[in-house]
């Protein structure tokens, strides 16, 4: 089955950047462009991952993972934090909010698809 | 005793001689007694003797009597019961007239009487009575014998009645004589006791005046010398010779007397040493007694003294001072009205007994009148003045007025105040001007203190406001850990008024206010603790949030404070709002991790973009996109760094500016030739009112500031439009507006519009690039010009953004018009 990932980010460049490295891997990718579209997809879609950028207007990516875990727990839904932020600390705060995983920016999209794999391929 | 004695003895003389009366009368009595008894008894034979002669006559008579009638009876009536009783008469008569004889002794006329009775008896009843009896016998009644018989009866019974009679008479005067004789003899009797009583009264007289004399006057005369004062008539008394009581009692009373006056000389002799001590007692006790008085004058003298020093110890009022020195310097030198005046701006003074308007003249003229003199010459000064109408009040005659005028040195001789007393009508003496310096001495130490207390207690207000001024907030505890200041700033803070607490409670208030006001109450509470304990290890500094809507940081540290001799006098804490710094290094870090986000999201794609080229096989299309986006976020990134260290810049102060004269028209105009092109879909206009718009101004930062506007309205008028830029003049300022007719800006995003990386959030501007630190470089750019940027937007319709320009000169002349 094909994995379905949904994109939260809204920086447009980067938004590329995820889906054409991602592009021959064979997902099916949404996009949301901030918090609010990523909570509005999630509840009406299943999805296997959610990559979900840490800063975004509106609602934070915290506080996005926090009401999607309400809608989806760790076993259903997986969640992969992409951030500037690269501190211990807010990779604590992450992950107790709800995240699986942590990729830092500058991330390498190689990287990317050899991780999103791994999960996917987990599941 | 011994018979000396007795008979010397005037008690026993006087029994004796009582005794011997005694015995006399009674002997006296006896013999009256006995004489009256004799005499009565010999009387009464005598009488007895008398009557029984008067009872035997009578019975002789009355028998002879008795029988005449019977004889005549018989005569008469020849009854021989007559007989009988002629007999028994008869019988009668004879034991009469024997009883008679009986009666020894018989004096003369009883012999006679007794012989007549004897023979009238013989005559009647012998002879008279036979014969008749004859007669009778014969029965010659009536006849003349009887009548013969009759006669001589008649006529013997006659003189025998007489004879009796006669007898009787005479036996009644003898019975009267003896009668008399008694009585006379009687009368002799009581009389010579009369005359023995007499006698007896006599010798008692005679005894008595002998024993006055002897003893009485004696005796007077020993009490009269024995009372107050006689006693020398003692000694002149010459019983002492006498044996008896009284010579006793006069020898005992002369010596005695003597002994008396023997004491009596040496109670004199005390008596005069008693009274020369006394007189020096009595000196002694004037002494004291004087003494004492100047020990009361002298204690009242140092009771006022003491209330002048205590309220000079203890009042720090000044005028509370003033008044108790006047009062008390009134007291002690005991004048009636005066005043004492501080030399000093205002010359607060205090008087006692002078009216206010007195007063005010009296200070008034004070540097012209004897002040100058008293200051001069340093010492005190007695000014006599006669009284006025209103000082002598209801005295009548003239009285003098004194003054004395009393320097008040300083410890260096600069007259600090002066005293003035008045006596009405009595003058000063040195004594007065010795004390009046004593006390100014002490006057002037207090008027110091006051001074320095003053000084003190302005220091100390001073210091207070000081503290309370200080925006920060700061606690002062001692080495016991109470808390002895807390200023106003912290009170403020906590929402607390200690200034009516100390001590104890308000080191508990401090505590409790802690616990109310901050969020990290027992941190807090622990850090002060140990400050306070001297515990070194916690940390020097501790932060901490109040409660209240807006956020307040503090930072508190804490200082220990030594006095000069390295003994440990108390803690400072110091507690400082850095809710700004703390805001602003929030806001630093929050930029700085802005700052790092957005930079890395353009590195992001770069290094991105680049590992997929390097590492994919990519369309030549692919590879074009791919070039493109690396080199625009590149530019991006650059554009960024480049703003960033823009602001750093700016906000440091560090950015310099090259002011020169600038041509607003001519730059604006450049600054839409360069973005004409590149806005394809939007018109550019300008438009102006002034020919010529010259400011001094960094011409490339303006440029700068021009683009971003431009740019602005262009990325937010996403769908083309107009936009114009007006350049126009007010009598300060030009004014340069770019107006578009885009988004428009909703206007609680207007106040945030110019902080640093402040894009507004809604799903339209997300996609709208830009780094966000335009519009705050801007309003550096504009501050840094003198001038203001500013917005006017409505939400749909478009924005204008306007920058004040200064004019030249023009703030100089704001000024100078300012001042007119």
């Amino acid at each position: 089955m094909t994995a379905r990932i949904l994109l939260a980010e809204d920086e447009e460049i980067l938004r590329m950047l995820v889906l054409d490295a991602l592009e021959e891997e064979g997902y099916a990718i949404d996009e949301a462009v901030d918090g609010l579209d990523a909570l509005d997809k999630i509840s009406t879609n299943d999805y296997d991952l959610v990559l979900l950028d840490y800063m975004m207007p509106g609602l934070t990516g915290i506080d996005v993972m926090e009401k999607m875990r309400q809608l989806r727990d760790k076993e259903a839904l997986k969640i992969m934090m992409l951030t500037a932020k690269s501190q211990k600390a807010d990779q604590e705060r992450a992950r107790q909010a709800g995240a699986d995983y942590f990729l830092a920016k500058p991330f390498s999209p190689l990287e990317l698809v050899r991780v999103v794999g791994e999960i996917l391929h987990d599941k | 005793m011994t018979n000396k004695r007795v008979t010397r003895c005037i008690a026993n003389q006087f029994k004796l001689y009582m005794g011997l009366l005694i015995c006399a009368i009674l002997v006296g009595i006896g013999l009256l007694g006995f004489g009256n008894v004799w005499l009565q008894k010999s009387y009464q034979s005598e009488i007895t003797l008398l009557d029984q002669k008067s009872s035997a006559a009578l019975a002789i008579q009355q028998s002879m009597n008795g029988a005449v009638p019977e004889f005549r009876g018989y005569l008469a009536y020849q009854d021989p019961q007559y007989v009988g009783r002629i007999k028994a008469k008869q019988a009668n008569a004879e034991q009469a007239i024997q009883r008679y004889l009986n009666l020894k002794p018989l004096t003369a006329e009883d012999e006679a009487f007794v012989t007549y009775q004897a023979s009238a008896y013989r005559k009647f009843f012998n002879q008279i009575v036979p014969s008749g009896m004859q007669l009778i016998q014969e029965k010659q009644f009536n006849g003349a014998a009887v009548q013969t018989l009759q006669q001589q009866e008649v006529s013997f019974t006659d003189q025998f009645r007489l004879e009796n009679n006669n007898f009787l008479q005479t036996m009644d005067n003898r019975t009267t004589d003896l009668r008399n004789r008694y009585n006379r003899e009687n009368d002799w009797l009581v009389g010579s006791f009369v005359a023995y009583l007499i006698l007896i009264a006599v010798s008692i007289g005679y005894l008595a005046v002998r024993f006055a004399k002897g003893i009485g006057q004696p005796l007077r005369l020993l009490a009269f010398a024995s009372q107050k004062d006689q006693e020398e008539r003692i000694r002149d008394l010459p019983y002492d010779e006498r044996q008896d009581e009284i010579g006793y009692l006069t020898k005992s009373l002369k010596s005695m007397v003597e002994r008396m006056q023997t004491n009596e000389r040496r109670l004199i002799e005390q008596n005069d040493e008693l009274q020369a001590q006394q007189e020096e007692l009595i000196s002694q006790q004037d002494e004291l007694f004087y003494s004492l008085q100047k020990m009361q004058e002298h204690e009242e003298l140092l009771e006022a003294q003491n209330r002048l020093n205590s309220s000079l110890v203890n009042t720090m009022d000044r005028n509370a001072l003033l008044q108790s020195i006047i009062e008390n310097l009134l007291q002690i030198l005991i004048a009636d009205i005066g005043a004492v005046v501080l030399l000093e701006a205002g010359y607060p003074c205090a008087t006692v007994g002078i009216r206010p308007e007195m007063r005010d003249a009296f200070v008034a003229t004070l540097a012209d009148g004897i002040l100058t003199r008293v200051v001069e010459e340093k010492r005190t000064i007695v000014v006599a003045r006669d009284a006025t109408a209103a000082d002598k009040g209801y005295h009548e005659e003239m009285i003098k007025i004194y003054d004395l005028y009393v320097p008040i040195l300083s410890h260096d001789g600069v007259v600090i105040a002066m005293a003035v007393l008045t006596r009405l009508g009595r003058p000063f003496h040195s004594e007065s001007h010795v004390q009046a310096m004593a006390l100014a001495k002490q006057i002037a130490l207090s008027i110091e203190k006051l001074h320095t207390y003053e000084a003190s207690e302005r220091d100390r207000v001073l210091n207070q406001e000081i503290i309370d001024s200080i925006r920060e907030g700061i606690q002062l505890f001692d080495e016991h850990g109470f808390v002895q200041q807390v200023n106003q700033t912290w009170a403020s803070w906590v929402n607390f008024d200690f200034q009516a607490l100390s001590g104890e409670e308000a080191t508990a208030a401090f505590f409790a206010s802690i616990r109310e006001q901050v969020l990290q109450a027992e941190e807090l509470i622990l850090f002060i603790q140990n400050a306070l304990q001297d515990k070194d290890e916690g940390d020097e500094k501790q932060i901490y949030q109040l409660r209240g809507e807006q956020e307040t940081i503090i930072q508190v540290y804490y200082e220990k404070i030594y006095d000069p001799r390295g003994i440990k006098r108390g803690t400072v804490l110091v507690h400082r709002d850095i809710t700004r710094e703390h805001e602003v290094d929030r806001m630093k870090s929050e930029f700085v991790s802005t700052v790092s986000h957005e930079l890395r999201t353009p590195l992001t794609s770069v290094l991105g973009f680049s590992e997929l080229m390097m590492n994919k096989e990519l369309s030549p299309d692919r590879r074009e996109k791919y070039v493109t986006t690396i080199y625009s976020e590149a530019k991006r990134l650059t554009q960024l760094i480049n703003d960033f260290l823009d602001i750093q810049r700016m906000e440091a102060g560090q950015q310099s500016y090259r002011i020169a004269h600038v041509d607003l028209l001519r730059l604006a105009q450049e600054v839409l030739d360069q973005w004409g092109p590149n806005t394809p879909n939007h018109r550019l206009q300008m438009a102006t009112a002034i020919p010529a718009a010259t400011i001094l101004a960094d011409e490339d930062k303006i440029r700068q500031v021009l683009m971003n506007l431009l740019g602005n309205a262009v990325k937010y008028s996403p769908g083309g439009g107009d936009v114009w830029v007006t350049v126009r003049e007010t009598e300060w300022e030009i004014i340069v507006d770019v107006a578009d007719q885009g988004l428009g800006i909703p206007k609680e995003a207007i106040g945030k519009l110019f902080s640093k990386f402040y894009r507004i959030d809604n799903s339209d501007r997300r996609k709208i690039g830009g780094t966000g630190l335009g519009l705050s470089i801007s309003q550096e750019i504009m501050k840094a010009h003198g001038g203001t940027i500013s917005v006017d937007s409505e939400l749909g319709a478009g924005s204008v953004f306007h920058l004040h320009f200064p004019k030249q000169g023009a703030l100089e002349r704001k000024q100078s018009l300012a001042l007119v």
